[in-house]
This record gives C-alpha cells, structure tokens and sequence, in this order.
C-alpha cells in the first residue's frame, strides 16, 4: 500500500513535468510557455521531493530544496515576464481581446528581438 | 522502489528534457531560451531525485540543492540581462 502509493507519487510527479515541456513546445508565445511551464514543473518536483523524503528519509535537504523551489521559481518566472514586458514583447494577438490590446501602455524601449 | 518505476520515471523525464531542449533551440526570443533553461534545471533536480531513490545514497540531495540554487541565479541574472540594465542599477 505504501509502497504503491509512492510510486504513484514518482509517476505523477514525472507525468506533470512531463505536460509542462510540452506546453513549453507547444504554446505560442513566451508569457503562455512561461505559464505552461513553472507552475507544473513546481509541482511535478514537490511530488518527487515528497515521495524522496517519504521512501528514504532525509537529512533536511530535500526539505531545503523543496522550499527553495517553491519561492524561487515564481520569483524567476515574475522577473522574467516582467523583463520581457518591459522591452516591448507583446502577447501573441489571439491570446488578448481586443480592450486589452487598446489598454496596453507603451512600452519603456522597442528593442530587436534576437 | 521496483526498477520498472524509476525506469518510467527517467523515461518520461528523458523526453520532458528533449521537449525543452527543442524549444531552447528554436526559440524565437531570448526569453523562451531562459524559461526553456528554467524548465531544464527543474527536470534535472527531477531527474537527480528520482537517481537517489534508485540508488539510495545520500550524495544526490546536495547535487539537487545546488542545481536549484544555481537555476535560479541563471535565471535571475538572464531576467537582469533582459531588461538592459546594469545590476543593482
């Protein structure tokens, strides 16, 4: 039972980060990859954490990793969507109605996308 | 643990990793390359966790601990890069 239980945990936890690189090759623009990707891949990590910690124990260093990644990753993902915002990368056009697209300030800078 | 969990496990693992590995190569803009980059570091901690159930050695914590820690610092210092601007600026 328990063991079986931490399998199911492995499985689910690799199967989420699994759906969050396909999202990643998948969407259409960086902010959708960005939303595809940390949010599942955080929680497909916590499940293999918690089933790490669950089969073998811990010396406390899962639970730092666990914690670290827990605030660090949406951290990463603000700083990144905000930067990019900030140099004029607009949403794929299907993704915004078309108030939001009228409500957008101008951006800082217009630079060339590399 | 049986061996053909962990063996599903690192193959799911193995080709989450190729989907990110294509998009950090085809990427339109530099920021898909660093959410692509992001998502890598996290399947690796996966993938260095799922190596220690299997072999049940404490060493693998560490290696995880410090690829999170270093993902974040790319992560970070790619975001600062972005916005054009010297740090601490």
């Amino acid at each position: 039972m328990g063991s079986a239980l931490l399998a199911a945990m492995l499985l689910a936890g690799s199967a989420l980060s699994l759906i969050a690189a396909l999202g990643l090759h998948r969407f259409a623009d960086a902010y959708a990859r960005l939303h595809a990707a940390t949010k599942s891949a955080t929680l497909g990590l916590a499940l293999v954490l918690a089933s790490a910690i669950l089969t073998h124990g811990t010396t406390g260093r899962e639970v730092v990793t666990l914690i670290f990644v827990l605030m660090t990753t949406p951290v990463g993902a603000h700083m990144i969507s905000k930067a990019m915002y900030e140099i004029g990368y607009r949403p794929w056009e299907h993704y915004t109605s078309k108030r939001t697209r009228a409500d957008q300030p101008s951006p800082r800078s217009r630079r060339r996308a590399w | 643990m049986t061996p053909s969990v962990v063996v599903a496990a690192l193959t799911m693992l193995v080709a989450a990793m190729a989907l990110a590995f294509i998009r950090l190569v085809r990427g339109p803009h530099l920021g898909d390359r660093v959410v692509a980059g992001d998502t890598i570091a996290l399947i690796l901690i996966n993938m260095v966790t799922v190596l220690g159930i299997r072999s049940a050695t404490r060493l693998f914590a560490d290696v995880a601990a410090v690829v999170a820690i270093l993902g974040f610092i790319g992560t970070v210092a790619a975001a600062r890069f972005i916005r054009g601007r010297p740090p601490l600026g």
